[in-house]
């Protein structure tokens, strides 16, 4: 089964509603649990950076840049309507399956 | 794929994409791979297509893209410009007088090989061991002759001005990429954000426009227009010549649309309810529907043709009211699901 960008941008917003987290790091985690490969991620990013659910900021690590991913105020908005969204769609879905 | 390679496949697919974005693609993928622990030399996880990768980023990042079919579009977009332009008598008279040069020019170039084959047609050949078969063979390979030196010569003036008229695009630092200009719309624009937005206003505009229905109300601000905004109403008019990108307004809720002497396309997402007006307009409209079928549309004094989808009715009564009046161009108005 697909995932769909929806479900995909709520479970990043997700995560990062919890902590910050960078690129590699929030794929990981995603990869845990989900099977998405590693062109997915950084449009998904783009678009939510875009649309200024996130921000970003530079960390420097062992001489190198890192990027962390932040969610802002409109993110976490964003996500709590998501999730009123989804919790909606898992109860009609599990009644309709029920139904059956 | 080691790593090294990766990055190299990377970047050549992204090469049609501003050189800033892409540099931000590349040091995504470069921090990602420092923080997976592969190197220059490694290879890289099988998942990790650079071409998929570019495939991804066209298809959901947002870049304006120019769609040039033909060097006759380029040549009318020029001719408009310098149509819009005072200057544009002088230049004009100048263009009309190299014209002719040109035409004259062309016309030497077939007529003298022409009276060549002419003096050679007429020829008297007067060696009776060949005969008239002979001679006519002659004569006919000496046209053949000249026929295909018109046509290389004819081939090279072409390839010329083609070649010269390639070289003063790139001059422009246009990116050429096939047929396709992707020209970054974050460069120097940037994206305002409104609570309240309720009517927009559009006079004397040479750009495209989108509106699009969104979560949020924004507009794409460029230095070369003037914007007016006054609780819920916004104003957006020309201030210098420069031609731009396309305007991209994101509503929320409903608006009304009040557009007047404009050049270019423009595209709106109906939202449920709306008062719009579209006046003296050069460039096609197309209107796109997802909520409601029933539109009340007047449409007066249009030099184009109208392409409606069979799912609209018209609907006096509708809350979608659209009045298109003075327009060189075609309405679009489709259901969009």
């Amino acid at each position: 089964m697909q995932l769909s960008s929806d479900i995909l941008e709520f479970c990043i917003l997700s995560c990062l509603k919890k902590e910050d987290l960078y690129g590699y790091s929030l794929n990981s985690k995603l990869q845990e649990k989900l099977n998405i490969s590693e062109s997915t991620l950084y449009p998904i990013l783009r678009r939510l950076l875009n649309q200024k659910f996130l921000t970003t900021y530079d960390v420097n690590f062992q001489g190198r840049n890192r990027r962390y991913y932040k969610i802002t105020n409109t993110g976490i908005k964003k996500q709590e309507q998501f999730n009123h969204e989804w919790n909606e769609l898992k109860t009609n879905i599990k009644t309709l399956l029920e139904e059956m | 794929m080691t790593r090294k390679q990766f990055i190299k496949k990377l970047r050549k697919y992204l090469s049609p994409i501003d050189p800033e974005e892409m540099e931000d693609v590349i040091d995504y993928y470069n921090e990602y791979l420092d923080d997976a622990n592969i190197y220059e030399d490694d290879e890289v996880p099988e998942g990790m297509d650079p071409k998929k990768i570019a495939g991804h980023i066209f298809s959901n990042t947002k870049f304006t893209r120019k769609n040039i079919k033909n060097p006759l579009e380029i040549l009318g977009i020029i001719l408009i410009g310098l149509i819009s332009l005072p200057i544009a008598i002088p230049i004009l008279a100048i263009v009309f007088v190299a014209l002719i040069f040109v035409i004259v020019f062309l016309g030497l170039f077939i007529f003298i090989p022409s009276v060549f084959m002419y003096s050679l047609f007429t020829i008297p050949i007067s060696n009776t061991m060949i005969g008239f078969v002979g001679t006519f063979l002659i004569k006919f390979a000496l046209i053949v002759f000249c026929l295909l030196i018109i046509y290389y010569i004819l081939k090279l003036i072409v390839l010329g001005i083609l070649s010269l008229f390639w070289k003063i695009n790139r001059k422009n630092n246009q990116n050429y990429d096939n047929i396709y200009i992707y020209k970054s719309s974050k460069s120097d624009s940037k994206e305002v954000f409104y609570d309240k937005l309720t009517s927009i206003n559009f006079h004397n505009l040479i750009s495209d426009i989108r509106i699009e229905k969104s979560d949020y109300n924004s507009v794409t601000v460029y230095d070369e227009y003037n914007y007016d905004y006054n609780d819920g109403n916004l104003t957006i008019t020309m201030k210098d010549n420069g031609i731009r990108d396309a305007l991209v307004i994101k509503y929320k809720d409903n608006i009304n649309l009040n557009a007047g002497m404009i050049v270019g396309q423009i595209k709106f997402d109906l939202p449920d309810k709306t008062n719009s007006n579209l006046k003296n307009v050069v460039g096609n409209i197309e209107l796109y529907t997802s909520m409601k079928k029933n539109i009340n549309y007047n449409i007066d004094a249009v030099v184009g043709s109208k392409k409606i989808s069979s799912e609209i009715t018209f609907d006096k009564d509708s809350d979608i009211c659209i009045n298109i009046c003075k327009l060189v161009g075609k309405v679009i108005i489709k259901w969009n699901m």
